[in-house]
Order: structure tokens, then sequence, then C-alpha cells
């Protein structure tokens, strides 16, 4: 696909999901700017619930020191995408099907900072593609997707999310970019409901990275791959602490595998089988892994 | 004068088929090999050996008079071996040479000793057939003591489950794989056990199903060296 076919396809796209609700769209327009300034938006006021927003190249536009709002957003349209940074406890909320994009000059929402949260309660929420991905760069930082008063609440990742920070809420997380332990400890959990696809992964890169999986009640069912990348080392960690289940595979070169609930991987028709190179897989008394 | 008849029948058919199978222990009376007197069975105190003369032979190796025990004939195929350092506390090794053929209908156990001390127990599968229907390594309960150990230099496969008791090591030749048409079972195998199993030297186990289960202890696999796969 050419860069102009895709550039319209998703214009195409986004006007399709704009134009059947009353929304505006505001552009952001300083190259540095922040959120709360009306002056940054060339409707000269800042977005509020119903507004979808859009944050081209080379713009960095900063949420922070409060609660920001829009229904949706762009990091985009183009190949070079703008940037959402959270910083200083700030929040985004959305509700609609968003974008990063930006294939040469990926888009980035990056946490910059502790207690900053990307968040949403809607039932239709999804951040797609491609190009652009989230960055963790803090322990508190999160992602947070909660149940609305009535219904369920659901997030459909499809850009890759990776770093430091925490996915959790009272509704349904579905990994359909990657998500990727990096630098320090990214935590999934707790939440409503976990998700993903056959192919996706969870990965651990780097040392001293680790992905955490954790929370209580019915087992996770997923279809997704455990892999240990070719970067990682004795000090890089997958660890389940809630009881889940994959038709993926494990594959891993080094570190440990830590299994504090049950866990069942693998699936022989699909040829989803483990391997395992290096490292260690630790089971817990009384905890069983199994991969068939 | 029917009824004599009748036993002196059982006892020549018996005679002529060699059919009933014999529980052999080890002895070492006269040298390291298997195919030669160095077998008691029971009260016959017999001069064969497991599995020279029919298949459902048991043998048993608890002592180190001359060791290793070094296997270089092909057998009948065999019911159970022990490689058993825990019975007499002595550290027990079979080691399995060129022209050998060793199969089992049961398991092949190799067991190290269960109490504080060192004993280990040893397969040393160096050449020839090895066609266990399952096998078992079962270790000492500390990391530093009494291991069951397996030498592994050739490929071999496992009919059924190869099953791991507390501390294991697994030393298999690079390039060189265990298969397991059942499942590598790590810990928790029947009775309440935890497993810990090292690979290393660079081979592979393949197994139809990876099974690592605790008991009141966590189980472990570590690869330090080669692969673990499911197939």
């Amino acid at each position: 696909m050419t860069s102009m076919r895709f550039i319209a396809l998703v214009t195409v796209g986004a006007l399709g999901w704009t134009a059947s609700a009353p929304a505006d769209t505001l552009n952001f327009t300083c190259d540095h700017g922040w959120w709360y300034d009306p002056d940054c938006w060339d409707a000269g006021r800042i977005p509020t619930a119903s507004d979808d927003v859009r944050i081209d190249y080379p713009r960095v536009c900063n949420v922070g020191g409060g609660d920001a709002v829009c229904r949706s957003f762009v990091l985009g349209p183009s190949n070079y995408a703008g940037t959402l940074t959270l910083s200083d406890a700030g929040t985004l909320t959305f509700s609609e099907p968003s974008y990063i994009l930006g294939e040469i000059g990926p888009g980035r929402i990056i946490f910059q900072e502790n207690d900053t949260a990307l968040k949403t309660s809607s039932p239709t929420a999804e951040i797609r593609g491609p190009g652009g991905e989230i960055v963790g760069q803090h322990a508190t930082a999160r992602i947070i997707v909660d149940n609305p008063p009535s219904g369920l609440g659901k997030l459909v990742c499809k850009v890759p999310v990776r770093g430091i920070l925490k996915i959790e809420g009272t509704g349904e997380f579905v990994n359909e970019g990657g998500v990727t332990a990096e630098g320090g400890t990214l935590i999934v959990g707790p939440l409503g409901t976990l998700g993903d696809k056959q192919g996706d992964m969870w990965l651990v890169r780097e040392p001293n990275s680790t992905l955490l999986f954790v929370g209580t009640g019915a087992e996770a069912i997923l279809s997704g791959n455990f892999v240990m990348d070719m970067t990682a080392d004795s000090t890089s960690l997958i660890k389940i602490d809630r009881s889940l289940s994959t038709n993926g595979r494990l594959k891993m070169t080094a570190g440990v595998l830590d299994v504090n609930e049950d866990v069942f991987m693998g699936n022989e028709t699909a040829g989803n089988f483990a391997e395992i190179t290096g490292g260690k897989i630790d089971v817990e008394p009384g905890k069983k892994f199994e991969h068939r | 004068m029917k009824e004599l008849f009748a036993k002196s029948a059982a006892v020549l058919l018996l005679a002529a088929s060699g059919a009933r199978a014999t529980n052999y222990s080890w002895n070492g009376n006269t040298s390291s090999f298997w195919d030669e007197p160095n077998w008691s069975v029971g009260p016959f105190g017999s001069q064969n050996y497991p599995g020279q003369s029919q298949a459902g032979d048991t043998a048993l190796i608890a002592d180190d008079m001359r060791r290793p025990v070094v296997l270089d004939v092909s057998l009948y195929s065999l019911a159970t071996v022990d490689v058993d350092a825990d019975r007499n506390a002595e550290t027990v090794e079979l080691k399995l040479e060129s022209g050998s053929n060793l199969t089992t209908s049961g398991l092949v156990t190799v067991k190290s000793y269960q109490q504080d001390g060192t004993p280990t127990a040893t397969l040393w599968y160096q050449n020839g057939t090895f066609a266990p229907n399952a096998l078992r390594f079962w270790g000492q309960n500390h990391p530093t003591q009494g291991h069951a150990k397996g030498d592994l230099d050739a490929s071999f496969t496992v009919t059924n489950d190869l099953t791991i008791r507390q501390f294991v090591d697994l030393f298999i030749l690079s390039g060189r794989t265990v298969t397991v048409n059942g499942t590598l079972q790590v810990g928790k195998d029947l009775d309440d056990f935890f497993g810990y199993v090292k690979v290393s030297d660079g081979g592979t186990i393949e197994a139809e199903t990876l099974v690592i289960e605790g008991d009141a202890n966590g189980s472990t696999l570590e690869v330090t060296s080669g692969a673990v796969k499911t197939k």
C-alpha cells in the first residue's frame, strides 16, 4: 500500500466515525504546548468529551496537572505523527476508536511521570495503528479500562504498549498490538477481563524487566504467545500471579518464568509448541504449569 | 499317577520354554560387564544375566562392586531396570556402550541416595540402542548432594513418560535428542514430590507435553545449555 493510499484510507476511516456523530474535530496547532491552552487548538477552545482531536507532526501536546477529555484522538494522520505526553498526574479520558499513526515518524503516547493515566470506560474504545505506540516510563503510570455505570468497558489496543506501567481496571483490556515489559516492571491487572488474539505477544525485553500478571477470579483465556526476547538475561522475569491459559506458545532464551497460579499453554493443532533454550521455569508449591 | 504325570508335564513345559521371567540383582562378583556372572538370582545363584534368555526379566543395580556396570550386548526386552543408590547407600552407574540394546516394557529408574550423603545414581548412555518404556530420574532432596544423573551422549526415545523427582542433572550431548512420546513430568509424579531438573551440554528434550508441578515445595525446569521443547 502506498503512503498516499494509506493516508486516504485512514482519513476516510476517521471521517467515517466522526461524521456519524455530532462532534467537532479540533486540531492542535502549537509545536509544543498544553492541552489546556485554548490558544493551542484551532477552535480556540479546549476539547470536550464530545470532540475528536488531531495532533499532527511535529507537534507535542502535553496533558499534565489535571484531567483532559475527548471523544477520540488521532496522532496523525500522516507518516509523521504527533506526540501526546502525560505528566504531572495528567489523565486523558476518551471513549471512541482512536489512532496512533506514523510509519516513519511514529506517533506516541508517552507516560512521562508517575500517576498519569490514559483512561476509558466505553464499550467501544480502540486504539488503532499502524505505526504508533504507547510508551510507559513510570511504575504508577496507568492504562485504565473501567466499566461504565451499566454494561462493560473494553479497550482493544492494536498498537504496541511497552515500557514500565500498569494496565488495570474493572473492564476488559485486549492486547492486539503486543505488550512488552522493557526497562522495569509492566503490570497487567487486576482487570475485569484480559484478552488477546492468536499471534499477539506478551513479551519481556532487556535485563531487569518484569512482566507481571495479577488478578483474581476466573482464569484468563488467551491465544497469544509468551516470549522472553533475545535481549533478556537471568534478571528478566515473567511472573504469573493469576490463573491463565493460552493457545499460544512459550518461547524463552533466558530469564525466569515464575508460575504462582495454574498456567496452561500451547496448542498442538496450531503448532504452538514450547521452545525453552535457556532460563528457568519455577512453579510454586501446589501449582501446575502445563505446555501441550 | 495321573496327577504326577500332569505335574511332570508342566515342569517339562516350563523348562522347555524357559519362559519364567526372573528378578536379577547385580553383585559384580566377576567383572564390570552385564553379560558375565555378576548377578544374584534369588536362591539359585544363577550365573546367567537379565535379558539373556527371555523377555520380562528385571534388573536391580544397587551395589558398586565394580562400577560402572557396562552393557555392550543385545538383550531381550526387560520389564524394569533399577539403578538404585538408595538401597545400599552406594554410588551406582549403568553404562550403555556400543553393541548394547536395552529395551524395556516397564520403568527404568535411576535413583540416588535419599538420606543425607552423596551416593549418586547415573545412567550413562554412550552408544547402542536404548528404548525405555518409561524413564524416571529420582534425585536427592538437596541441590548439592546425591543427584540422579543422566549422561546422555546418544539420541533415544522414551515410549511414555520421562519423570523427574527431586534434584536431577541431565547432560545431553549437543546435537542429541531425547524424544518423549508422553509427558516430561517435573515433580508430583503420582506421589507428592517436587522436581528440579537442570538440562545442560547443548542437547534437546522434545516431549509431547511438559508438566511442572510443585508439592509442598516448588518445582523447576532449568535449561543452562540446550533446549526443552514440546512437539
